[in-house]
């Protein structure tokens, strides 16, 4: 009977990544429900400091898989591992984050593995008939709580700050784990290099307004800057904009662009798409302008304004100019 | 995504004509593609016979889904498994858009073609419709509803029974659907046809000795840069290259090129092969968050109440 949890543990640059000790949390609460220990795995070339941090993060077990060919992160490598470690320890359930790393290499373990894949989950729970996945669908707009269909083994991957990190008195012993590996031929990876930040640094403004999809196109765009004008805010926006060329890239606020956290962000004819979300949560109080009362923002707003934002966003300016004067 | 500059066009560069290859010349397939693969090394051989040829002839499959449109109302069912598909509107999912136009792009550098494959019942021959009329040369269609709510891994399986025979070098899906978004395909359909992968991908070009240099997207804004052998299997991110509209002419001869319509039958799939590893047990409104406190009104009054309230509650004006 398949028992016990294992955690996928990400780093990169030395360090582990914050979703970790999220996933361990989450390992935590369901260790009653699922039985057996919690296991964590780090794989890499010399991993050996960051296998003593996770014994001290709520793993009972810490596996360390070490290779030369696991010193860059590439898929084939990682799979042909973890697949060992699953067959070895068969667990019930996987835990990794849902990052682009997870997202390019837990799929293909899923498949492998012939495992139920939970993508993207944002909470898991346990009744009478087992594990239950909250995950979004339709994006983002609803919650889908999920089952797997069979006995099977679980894979989970957890949404970035949706599992709260805990503090933990467990102290786990560290274990090597060998691998074969010569048959595998990780693909060359020429670079790896930050995209450029530009000259917009969002990081240091107070005042934040940002446009979504919902303003259309271009030329309307321009209401977000004529808001940030009389706001004396700097302006951001979500991934649509920037793709569609309607602002600068480097205006981009979410997981592929600058990360924010002013006293104020207003966030217009954004849907909440939790790539634009992790990039602005740290706010201190936020304002959405959405026509669709459901958009996944409001779940991050302090004030909510339902409407046509083409007639909130100039009343808007002309309230804000009169409060001034 | 590069913060500084658009993001990276799709590019594609053929690749040299001679291949040091070792292959022994054998008779192109029919319309000069290779023949269906019966071993990889014969499949490789084929590939490397074009390029002796100079044809280069490169073999894509995009893949599209129909999904409601960004901006529908959506209504739960009654029973809250699902929401309601009747009167909602649909359009191709928008990182498959993108890959329609990566797959084209990749075709129009070289030579080769462009076939594109949907899974789903007749909303799906929306799509392939336009994909052709951008471009596409053909298409294969996988006419089934017994998917739509599956998990990743089944719908990637039965993508692959359907390409199986036909080789494609490379193989060109959206990173993440708009209504399941499981950012899963990709990685999972690659592993079932034995190819290689990458997900969150944002350029690819055609390099030498058969393979691509392909970038995707990594955490903290990285990019990283592969070089990884063909066949390969990509998910493209949005946004990475600007979509062509369909013209007149794609519109007027879309309907007189080859589609495929296969069934889950001729696929080989019984019920047993077509239950979804996870079952959606109900859908959802997220609860609002408790501190969101809603500004109802006219547009002027909404306006000044927000003012107000940002001035002496929340103090951040």
């Amino acid at each position: 009977m398949a028992q016990g949890i294992l955690v996928i543990a990400e780093h990169r640059d030395g360090q582990l990544k914050g979703m970790v000790k999220e996933a361990l949390s989450c390992a935590t609460t369901l260790r009653s429900a699922v039985g057996g220990d919690i296991h964590a795995v780090v794989l890499g070339a010399d991993v050996a400091a960051l296998a003593t941090e996770l014994a001290a993060a709520g793993a009972d077990k810490v596996w360390t898989i070490q290779d030369p060919k696991l010193a860059q992160y590439t898929p084939e490598a990682y799979i042909a591992a973890l697949q060992s470690l699953v067959d070895q320890l068969q667990p019930k359930l996987v835990l990794t984050g849902h990052s682009y790393q997870g997202i390019d290499f837990f799929p293909r373990l899923a498949a492998s593995l012939d495992a139920a894949l939970f993508p993207d989950v944002t909470a898991i729970e346990s009744d009478d008939r087992g594990l239950v996945f909250t995950r979004k669908v339709i994006n983002g707009k609803l919650d889908a709580r999920c089952r797997p269909t069979g006995h099977t083994l679980s894979l989970a991957s957890l949404q970035q700050g949706a599992f709260q990190a805990g503090s933990t008195s467990v102290s786990g012993s560290v274990e090597s784990f060998a691998v074969d590996l010569l048959g595998i031929e990780p693909r060359n990876v020429v670079e790896i290099k930050a995209a450029d930040k530009g000259e917009v640094d969002l990081s240091s403004a107070d005042v934040i307004v940002a446009g979504g999809r919902g303003l259309a196109d271009k030329d309307k765009f321009k209401l977000i800057f004529q808001l940030a004008e009389a706001l004396g805010a700097a302006v951001g926006a979500s991934r649509p904009p920037c793709d569609s060329e309607w602002t600068e890239h480097e205006r981009q606020i979410g997981s592929s662009g600058q990360v924010v956290a002013p006293k104020l962000y207003i966030a217009v004819g954004i849907s909440g798409a939790i790539q634009h979300v992790v990039g602005m949560r740290g706010s201190q109080c936020v304002v959405a302008i959405n026509k669709d009362p459901n958009a996944a923002i409001f779940q991050e707003a302090s004030y909510g304004l339902v409407g046509d934002l083409f007639e909130i966003v100039p009343a808007l300016i002309a309230a804000v100019n009169e409060a001034k004067s | 995504m590069r913060l500084d500059e658009p993001p990276p066009k799709i590019v594609a560069r053929a690749a040299e004509v001679t291949d040091p290859c070792g292959f022994a010349l054998a008779s192109p397939g029919e319309r000069g593609y290779p023949a269906p693969r019966t071993s990889a090394s014969a499949s490789d051989a084929n590939r490397c016979l074009y390029r002796i040829l100079g044809e280069k002839r490169m073999k894509i499959l995009c893949c599209v889904k129909q999904v409601p449109e960004k901006d529908a109302r959506l209504r739960i069912a009654e029973d809250g498994s699902w929401i309601v598909e009747d009167g909602l509107s649909y359009a191709i999912s928008e990182c498959d858009r993108y890959g329609v136009e990566a797959a084209l792009r990749l075709k129009e550098a070289g030579q080769g073609e462009v076939v594109v494959l949907s899974v789903g019942d007749g909303r799906a021959s929306k799509g392939i419709k336009e994909a052709l009329a951008m471009g596409c040369d053909r298409a294969i269609h996988v006419n089934t509803a017994a998917v739509a709510r599956a998990d990743a891994l089944t719908i990637a399986k039965l993508m692959a029974a359907a390409v199986k025979d036909e080789s494609f070098d490379v193989i060109i899906c959206g990173q993440q659907s708009d209504d399941l978004g499981y950012n899963a395909v990709a990685p999972s359909l690659a592993h079932y046809l034995d190819m290689a992968h990458a997900q969150i991908v944002l350029s690819v070009e055609s390099i030498d000795g058969g393979k691509l240099r392909v970038s995707h997207e990594l955490d903290n804004s990285l990019i990283e840069t592969m070089e990884i052998a063909m066949p390969v299997v990509l998910g493209v991110q949005s946004g990475i290259n600007d979509v062509r509209y369909a013209s007149l002419k794609g519109i007027m001869g879309a309907a007189s090129k080859p589609q495929k319509k296969l069934s889950v039958e001729e696929l080989g799939f019984g019920d047993a092969d077509l239950a979804s590893k996870i079952e959606i047990e109900s859908v959802s409104f997220p609860v609002r968050s408790s501190q969101a406190e809603m500004i109802v009104g006219e547009p002027a009054a909404m306006a000044r109440t927000l003012v107000q309230k940002l001035k002496t509650e929340a103090k951040v004006l």
